[in-house]
């Protein structure tokens, strides 16, 4: 009796339990995307059709024209004849582009239109237009599906786009068969160039979103062939963007808050240009929080660079030109520095040097008492002082000490 | 050589320190950090990591005591010598019950997560059945087999933690972790409940002295077997909070994973190593769901001596699994697992101290 009974229950339990699997996906039907433009729609044309369509439909504040770029795996292999049908072009992505109401409905929107269905884990970039951006709200609920999906990955790289972002990821570059890949690629050159900023990562831009303070995200601008990342996005406090730092605003931004991992610095010597390589900067901020009413924070900028390039004919060896040479870079910061405060303080009133976490951090009860009134209320942030001090140190003349005699001149 | 078998049939004392480890290491690594840095808002958590460690280390203390004092003897066996034998009855009826929720909890956990991360189309009933059904097996083999699955799991589970911290150390920002000692005594203080729920699991010494060596160390066992979970959560506290800061563990709803998830191995030939993370979370998982669902079964043995293991175990499975069902979403979850822990807390915490406390009054002791 036993047996009898025992054999056909464990023959219908591994049936159900050993045959098959819900979640078999082959590999061939995962559209993997890598990178995800999200835009404000141009017309409403696309509404006014789902309003035709469904009238009672809930009346939503804003719609976002979202662009996935998904890889075409044949594409890849390079001098692979266009042998799969259609792919006779041979590019190794496609873009896809959808409107609708929400984030989740457009990915869900592209499953009707190809075979691939959307798949996030490999998501490298993400670019948001200035208009989403600049729309109340936007930027934080274009973020959400991104941040709550746990099949999306807190590592990709978040872009702002001046212009529409369709158009950054539709760059058809010649070094890469993938867009989304030469842009994450032009991201991580933040030592080459000190005008651009250091990637911000989507898990970065939750907690910003979080945070009682003002924040930058990198600019990205399209061109035909290629694109061009530096400059900068400013957010405000309640999380919208206010403006755009331009290229030199940016590296200025940089030596504020220590993001420099290389770059370039110009500096004018006896009117003829020197050109310094920068390999490392060090920055402290001492605060004076004696007057409440007007804080006094002072920046100490170190840097550490070699020499790149010199007009000026000047003998690089003698100590005392070297100090003069120092001189004029650290002058160059400062001016820098300034021009970039001068906007971010005293233009758009945004705390993006982070001068409120470096209060929180150092004195908590004061930051306590004030933090609602630093870039709000009493609006403290904005009646402080900054002062910056900068230091340049030379480390080196390179190969030659002098292009040309003075006489040639 | 019958001495023999007999001595390696039984727990040396680092191997129940191991065990403990295992049991603790649950669902609630997951989770605390998100229920510490609500209640502390920042790094200060780590004193009420230390503070409620120390408590556990208190109370464990005191059940290895109790435990020590009736070395070969059931829990049920002394509970009646010092209380009668109607107390003995019900509270190893309670503690069995106990036992059950803690697996229900742990088996729906794993289908909530796993769903979550692994398998979306996949019923939850499915994954949690599955899974009852490997806990089974391991259960229907020998008592000191399935054990020894704690000793070779263990260093498998810390090294893979150890690599996730590793490679998410780069990722961590100063300015995350300041500022120090921000906290007030009453938030660090329901911060350490908070983390407290997460230490439950050293109680199984109570039932598993009987099997040990040398008895007696079972002080020593639990200082061990404390000892990794605390550092383990320090570390993994600091991580989390250093590399998302404050405000966002408290916005996330499973930190540690999210942790595992920004992993990036330089070079990209290997994404998505929170897959290895899973995988050894689950072993965590099968561990602990083993020894509570066999302490179950030593208690209900020890009462009614005449039924069989497999007995018990094919008639507590669908009971357990039905129980595991009943929270409805996420919310029903969690304060159901609270709900298990505050019962704990006064059937196998406070009841066992009162029976200590009895014991010495009276002078009851157990024979060797």
């Amino acid at each position: 009796m036993n047996r009898r009974f025992v054999l056909p229950c464990l023959i219908a339990l591994l049936s159900a339990l050993v045959t098959g699997c819900w979640d078999q996906v082959q590999i061939e039907e995962r559209g993997f995307v890598l990178g995800v433009a999200i835009d404000v729609p141009r017309t409403n044309e696309a509404e006014k059709r789902a309003t035709k369509e469904s009238p009672g439909k809930p009346k939503v504040k804003e719609r976002f024209l979202v662009t996935h770029q998904l890889v075409i795996p044949g594409g890849l292999i390079a001098g692979s004849q266009a042998g799969d049908g259609q792919n006779t072009a041979n590019e190794a992505f496609l873009n896809l582009t959808s409107e609708g109401d929400s984030l989740f409905e457009v990915s869900r929107e592209l499953a009707t239109r190809t075979s691939r269905a959307p798949f996030y884990q490999h998501l490298k970039i993400i670019v948001i237009s200035e208009d989403v951006a600049r729309s109340e709200n936007g930027f934080a609920n274009a973020m959400d599906f991104l941040l709550r999906d746990p099949d999306s990955r807190r590592g990709s790289k978040v872009l702002i786009s001046k212009g529409p972002a369709k158009s950054i990821i539709e760059v058809t570059p010649k070094t890469e068969k993938l867009p989304a890949l030469y842009i994450n690629q032009i991201g991580e050159h933040i030592d080459r160039n000190a005008r651009m900023l250091h990637q911000v990562r989507v898990g970065d831009v939750h907690e910003e979103l979080l945070s009682p303070f003002g924040f930058v995200i990198p600019r990205v601008r399209a061109e035909k062939n290629e694109i061009k990342m530096a400059g900068s996005a400013v957010f405000s406090n309640n999380n919208q963007l206010v403006g755009f730092l331009g290229e030199e605003e940016t590296e200025g931004l940089n030596f504020l808050t220590g993001n420099i991992s290389g770059g370039l610095l110009k500096a004018k010597v006896k009117n003829d240009l020197v050109v310094m390589n920068i390999q490392g900067t060090k920055h402290t901020i001492k605060q004076d929080l004696r007057d409440k009413q007007r804080f006094v924070f002072t920046i100490h900028i170190e840097c550490e660079g070699i020499l790149a390039e010199a007009y000026s004919l000047m003998d690089f060896l003698s100590k005392e030109e070297t100090k003069k040479l120092e001189r004029a870079f650290a002058k160059e910061i400062e001016r820098m520095c300034q021009d970039t405060l001068q906007k971010v303080h005293k233009e758009m009133k945004v705390d993006v040097i982070k001068l409120g976490s470096n209060i929180r951090q150092k004195n908590y009860p004061l930051w306590k008492k004030i933090q609602h009134d630093w870039e709000d209320g009493q609006r403290l942030y904005e009646k402080s002082e900054i002062r910056v001090k900068a230091k340049v140190y030379l480390r080196n003349i390179g190969s030659i000490n002098r292009s040309e005699l003075d006489e040639g001149r | 050589m019958s001495a023999r078998t007999l001595s390696d049939k039984m727990l040396s004392t680092n191997h129940m320190g191991i065990n403990i480890t295992s049991v603790m290491i649950g669902v609630g690594i997951l989770t605390f950090p998100r229920a510490l840095a609500k209640e502390t808002g920042g790094i200060d958590g780590w004193i009420s990591i230390v503070l409620s460690g120390l408590v556990a280390f208190l109370i464990g203390w005191l059940l290895a005591k109790l435990a020590a004092r009736f070395p070969r003897q059931t829990f049920f066996e002394y509970t009646s010598q010092i209380a009668s034998k109607p107390v003995g009855y019900v509270l190893t009826f309670l503690v069995c019950v106990y036992s059950m929720l803690f697996v229900s909890f742990e088996i729906r956990a794993i289908g909530n997560i796993a769903k979550q991360y692994l398998f979306y189309n996949t019923p939850v009933e499915m994954i949690t059945l599955s899974f009852l059904f490997v806990v089974q097996y391991a259960m229907a083999g020998s008592r000191i087999s399935m054990l020894r699955l704690n000793l070779l799991f263990s260093p498998v589970v810390l090294v893979v933690l150890f690599l996730v911290l590793l490679f998410t150390s780069q990722l961590i920002e100063f300015e995350n972790v300041r500022p120090f000692f921000s906290s007030d005594w009453q938030s660090l203080l329901n911060g350490s409940q908070a983390v407290g729920l997460s230490y439950s699991g050293f109680e199984i010494i109570l039932f598993y002295t009987m099997l040990m060596k040398r008895p007696k160390e079972g002080t020593k066992a639990m200082a061990l077997g404390l000892f990794i979970p605390v550092v383990l959560y320090l570390t993994i506290y600091i991580f989390v909070i250093g590399v998302f800061s404050a405000e966002v563990v408290k916005n996330l709803t499973y930190p540690t994973i999210d942790l595992a998830k920004e992993v990036e191995i330089p070079g990209g030939f290997f994404e998505r190593v929170e897959s290895i993370f899973f995988a050894i979370w689950i072993m965590t998982i099968f561990d602990t769901c083993m020894v509570w669902f066999d302490i179950a079964i030593i208690n209900l043995t020890s009462m009614f001596r005449n039924v069989k293991k497999m007995v018990w175990i094919l008639l507590l499975s669908p009971i357990i699994y039905f129980i595991a069902m009943l929270p409805q979403n996420l919310v029903d979850f969690f304060t159901f697992a609270d709900y298990v822990t505050y019962y704990g807390m006064i059937i196998v915490y406070l009841c066992p101290i009162l029976l200590l406390v009895i014991a010495v009054i009276r002078g009851v002791k157990g024979h060797e």
